[in-house]
């Protein structure tokens, strides 16, 4: 139980750290590795949380195919 | 820490169907596969390094190893640097999640059929930020391609799954090895064209030759690996093969049966990584073979290929399963 607990808080730390990194870095392909890091991150906690279809479906559309959209989306646009 | 158990599982993890088997097995599959591709081609292929030029993709790697490490002035260094582990730690992850001495990987858990899916993804996200962060313009071309190519293969895909996971009723690998031990194995029957559709993405995942846009040699250099040098090629050549093994254990545990097979009473463990090695050895021939046979076609060819005819196709796979089941 102890362990289950020290793992989630590190989860919630570092979803926190990663969600605000993403809204804050300045070079967007950083921003979208945080965002990516963030959703592995809640990811993990649905499992944690005892939740794993949803984790596995958060890693993939979130982390997988989102993140690819907007990669895909930020070399169609002019770079500054 | 200290029942037995636990030892077990770690030995699992680290040496035997874990990362020091897999390491082992990436090097025998880039031998197989050098090969087989060079016989193809009326090449001898690799000869002087050991018996046959056996031991010639880890002298490969060792030398890669000891090479100068170069990391471009003008790359972002924070993300350059990283990308070669993070490639590496998602392949292992990724290989952990084959049935191989029994019908449940080294983790196994419910959703892991998706899960595995989306280990695929990240890596090509891999792809793109190691390319983009080298900031040399064949690196940028090709990690562009990747992405783009990724948009046409990933879907036909991951539907060749879902049919998959519809006649197992589960999204579980341990549960569809079980299914198709019960029943038959999923390509004989409607699975068959999920097959095709399957082999056909995967060899758009591994970039290899009728999808090798993302480091077309003859027009952008190496593509995204172009700056890549030393030690982090090294890594990322490994990860390569270790995606090798992985797409063709996954191709095997989805429509072969998995490790399954005849099996005397109380030899499975020894007997099921023989059928493992033996069905994805056979995957990778026809992996080979489709490298062999094809040239290198354009991305908006490839991309229009897939939408064009794989999506629809593979619709046409899940509502045929649906029907048939």
């Amino acid at each position: 139980m102890m362990l289950a607990e020290i793992v989630s808080y590190i989860l919630i730390v570092a979803t926190i750290v990663a969600a605000a990194a993403a809204t804050q870095v300045r070079d967007i392909t950083r921003a979208i590795v945080a965002f990516t890091i963030m959703n592995i991150m809640v990811a993990a906690m649905f499992y944690v949380l005892g939740a794993p279809y949803i984790a596995a479906f958060q890693l993939l559309v979130y982390a997988g195919a989102v993140t690819v959209l907007f990669l895909a989306a930020i070399h169609t646009m002019r770079r500054r | 820490m200290s029942d037995p158990s636990f030892v077990v599982n770690l030995l699992k993890l680290i040496v035997f169907p874990g990362f020091l088997f897999m390491i082992g097995l990436a090097f025998v599959y880039e031998w197989l596969d050098r090969k087989f591709y060079a016989r193809m081609q009326n090449r001898i292929g690799p000869l002087y390094t050991g018996p046959s030029g056996f031991l010639q993709p880890f002298a490969d790697f060792v030398k890669l190893l000891a090479k100068e490490d170069i990391v471009p002035q003008a790359a972002d260094s924070l993300i350059f640097s990283r990308m070669p582990i993070i490639a590496l730690t998602t392949m292992f992850v990724a290989v952990t999640l084959l049935p191989i001495i029994s019908v449940y990987g080294v983790l196994s858990f419910s959703g892991d059929v998706i899960v595995a899916v989306a280990l695929m993804t990240i890596f090509c996200i891999v792809v793109f930020l190691a390319g983009i962060s080298s900031t040399n313009p064949f690196s940028s071309v090709g990690a562009e391609r990747a992405v783009s190519q990724l948009l046409g293969y990933e879907i036909p895909m991951t539907l060749a799954i879902a049919g998959v996971a519809l006649s197992a009723g589960s999204l579980r690998l341990a549960d569809v090895v079980q299914a198709q031990a019960s029943t038959h194995w999923y390509i004989f029957g409607p699975q068959a064209l999920g097959f095709a559709i399957f082999v056909i993405a995967v060899q758009a995942e591994l970039e290899r030759i009728p999808f090798d846009i993302p480091e077309a040699e003859q027009e952008i250099v190496a593509g995204w690996l172009t700056e890549f040098t030393g030690r982090k090629l090294a890594l990322f050549r490994l990860s390569r093969d270790l995606e090798l093994i992985f797409v063709s254990g996954l191709a095997a545990t989805l429509y072969l049966g998995g490790p399954t097979g005849p099996v005397i009473p109380g030899l499975e463990a020894v007997l099921f990584p023989v059928y493992f090695v033996i069905k994805t050895v056979v995957v990778l021939f026809i992996l080979s073979s489709i490298r062999t046979v094809f040239a290198r076609i354009r991305i908006d060819q490839m991309v229009n290929f897939s939408w064009k005819y794989l999506v629809p196709l593979s619709l046409f796979q899940l509502l045929l399963v649906r029907i048939m089941i």
